[in-house]
């Protein structure tokens, strides 16, 4: 016993090798292979119908994969049936139990533990004060809005304490104000009670502020998964770039690599030099990525001061500039050819449109994709 | 202008008045025969005319000691508690699994299911007639209720699964995912979602059975039920006050199991 407690101690708390799923013609989720740590907030994000709840349902055991194995806690679970995983779900319609009362429907895992009545009172109880639903245990899920039946389904899941936790899009019907207190709540427990979170979302910045790791799918692949900071400073695709967050991206051609940076020929606006960990031959077609908030606008009479040797200069032409209270919004040209959207924070004084500007940003800041 | 108006009103107040007077029409044909049913059983004179001169229980008191008649009544529940047993059972059965069903020609099956209660009670009656003369198979109330079965499936099947469309699978995921085997999954989550529904199919079910006459008739024995006994009465006889008793309570009885199925729907939805 002791043994193998040390041992799964050791293993990560969900594993997907190479897990695929396909309905008919369909291929919900593609040869995905996925290592999610113990106690790790794990987001699934990406655009409607990529996959993510197909993803969970068969973490959770209602779905069994086409291909490829799951393990929890170090245990192969491809083959168990749902109650006997320690898995619990938050499901996107909440599946209430309509004919129990709340009370009923969150105690009810702890029933089916076959644990005693004074015992579940009091867990039910401690969940429902969790999600702020003190004192509503004898009514029915009916008379609830959506969000307090999401907040039942939440407590309905959490009150067993499984190993991992399975959410999908658990705070989407909760107004603004209470999803943030929700998204802290959660982020709290997920901290404190040392449960794994694998959550899923729409919403990049719910994503962002919430996870240890993201995982961004697209047609039930996962394109990259890494720390917020990972997919948002340096996306793996064009895809995970412009949907995380705002990018531009500057089409041209390799003409040098060096030490981890590549010289990208760019039409319009010249030599442009990007962070590029791989080398790429010269003269293949690629697009640099550029945050908006990262590019520095200035007119361009001014002596561009402080021109550092790991900066991109390029001159342009001021297009529009969009005043949007804090920030200031900036379309430039550069030539004919290219385009970029500049964001920067609103100091009371907005560049003239039409005027010619110049623009620099870190080579850092900016990161070649292939096509 | 208010002439105008009036003028436009006109037509549109003599149609509601027609359409009043349609529905009213409508109500009477459907319970005056009713009515004066229920009214002849409370009639002491042994000739039912109108007016009724003297009012009494008596008909209800002869019809308890009319050893025929009472053994009809029972025969009646008998086959219908029976009959309806077995429907509840297969015809719920029968919901379940076709509910699971991922099947191209789903609806092929269901269809198969409702023919029973589709086809002229005639057919079913000489159907299984047919069936039991053939296997020579003594007829009695067993027969009886083998014909009751047929069409009280239908109405339980239909109940139920017309609920179970509209509970969402993911219901029993739920339970499943809190840690309850198929087992309980049903007992405590599926079964309660549909209660109602096999209550209500149930009671609809036993309402028909219990006043069944055309397959009652191909099938019977020497046994009578209820509804047979009347009838046979009728041949020989004018209809007597313990007929319109009897009828009486069929109604009463129908009365009260079609309000409460009709309930139970209602309550749920
Ligand atoms: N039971 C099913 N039968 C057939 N196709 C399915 C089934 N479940 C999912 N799919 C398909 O699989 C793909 C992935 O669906 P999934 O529900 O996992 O997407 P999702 O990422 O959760 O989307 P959303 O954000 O809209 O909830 C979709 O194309 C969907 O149509
Ligand atoms: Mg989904």
């Amino acid at each position: 016993m002791s043994v193998s407690t040390y041992m799964n101690a050791e293993a990560p708390s969900v594993e997907l090798r190479g897990v695929s799923k396909r309905f008919g013609s369909v291929s919900a989720v593609d040869d995905v292979s996925l290592t999610v740590r113990k106690g790790e907030f794990l987001t699934l994000l990406g655009p409607s119908g990529c996959g993510k709840t197909t993803s969970l349902r068969i973490v959770a055991g209602f779905e069994r994969p086409s291909g490829g194995t799951i393990h929890i806690d170090g245990q192969a679970v491809t083959a168990l049936p749902p109650n006997k995983r320690n898995v619990n779900t938050v499901f996107q319609n909440y599946a209430l139990f309509p004919h129990m009362n709340l009370a009923e429907n969150v105690g009810f895992g702890l029933r089916m533990k076959r644990l005693g009545r004074a015992d579940i009172e009091r867990r039910v109880d401690e969940a429902m004060a969790l999600v702020r639903l003190e004192g509503l245990g004898k009514r029915k899920p009916t008379q609830l809005s959506g969000g307090q039946q999401q907040r039942v389904a939440l407590a309905r899941a959490l009150v067993n304490r499984p190993a991992v936790l399975l959410l999908d899009e658990p705070l989407g019907a909760l107004d603004l104000k209470l999803r943030r207190a929700m998204q802290f709540e959660l982020r709290h427990l997920n901290q404190s009670v040392g449960i794994t979170f694998i959550y899923v979302t729409h919403d990049q910045e719910e994503a962002l502020t919430m996870s240890d790791r993201i995982a961004v799918m697209s047609g039930g692949r996962i394109l990259q998964i890494g720390t917020a900071q990972e997919i948002y400073e340096a996306p793996a695709t064009r895809f995970v770039a412009d949907f995380i967050g705002e990018s531009n991206f500057l089409e041209g051609t390799i003409s040098d690599w060096e030490n981890g940076v590549a010289t990208v020929d760019v039409a319009g606006a010249g030599a442009i030099r990007a962070r590029c960990v791989d080398r790429i031959a010269t003269g293949i077609p690629v697009s640099v990525a550029l945050r908006p908030e990262r590019i520095i606008i200035e007119p361009s009479e001014q002596p561009a001061a402080g021109v550092g040797a790991g900066e991109n200069v390029v001159r342009g032409r001021l297009l529009e500039a969009v005043y949007a209270g804090s920030t200031l919004q900036y379309a430039v040209s550069l030539g004919d050819a290219a385009q970029l959207i500049v964001r920067s924070p609103n100091l009371g004084q907005a560049a003239g449109v039409g005027n010619d500007v110049s623009l620099r940003w870190s080579i850092a800041d900016c990161s070649v994709l292939v096509a | 202008m208010s002439a105008v108006m009036r003028e436009a009103n006109a037509p549109g107040r003599l149609g509601r008045w027609s359409l009043t007077v349609a529905g009213w029409l409508v109500y009477a044909f459907l319970y005056v025969p009713l009515i004066i049913v229920i009214l002849y059983s409370f009639n002491a004179d042994s000739i039912n005319a109108w007016p009724i001169h003297h009012w009494s229980f008596g008909a209800y008191n002869t019809l308890a000691n009319d050893a025929d008649l009472t053994q009809s009544i029972k025969n009646s529940l008998y086959v219908s508690v029976i009959a309806v047993s077995i429907a509840v059972i297969l015809g719920t059965a029968a919901a379940l699994g076709f509910n699971r069903l991922r099947i191209p020609g789903k609806e092929l099956f269901s269809f198969a299911v409702i023919l029973p209660i589709v086809l002229p009670g005639i057919v079913t009656g000489i159907a299984m007639l047919t069936l039991f003369t053939d296997l020579n198979y003594n007829l009695s109330l067993t027969t009886i209720i083998a014909g009751h079965v047929t069409f009280c499936i239908v109405l339980v099947f239909n109940s139920v699964r017309a609920r179970l469309a509209r509970v969402p699978a993911q219901m029993a995921e739920a339970a499943r995912d809190l840690g309850a085997g198929p087992f309980r999954t049903f007992w405590h989550v599926t079964l309660p979602s549909i209660r109602t529904a096999v209550i209500s199919g149930t009671l609809l079910a036993f309402t028909l059975s219990f006043d069944e006459v055309v397959v009652s008739f191909f099938l019977a024995g020497r046994e009578n039920t209820l509804p047979l006994e009347i009838w046979s009465r009728l041949r020989r006889s004018t209809i007597t006050p313990e007929i319109n008793a009897a009828a009486t309570l069929l109604i009463a009885v129908s009365v009260v199991l079609v309000g409460a199925a009709r309930f139970l729907v209602r309550e749920e939805e």
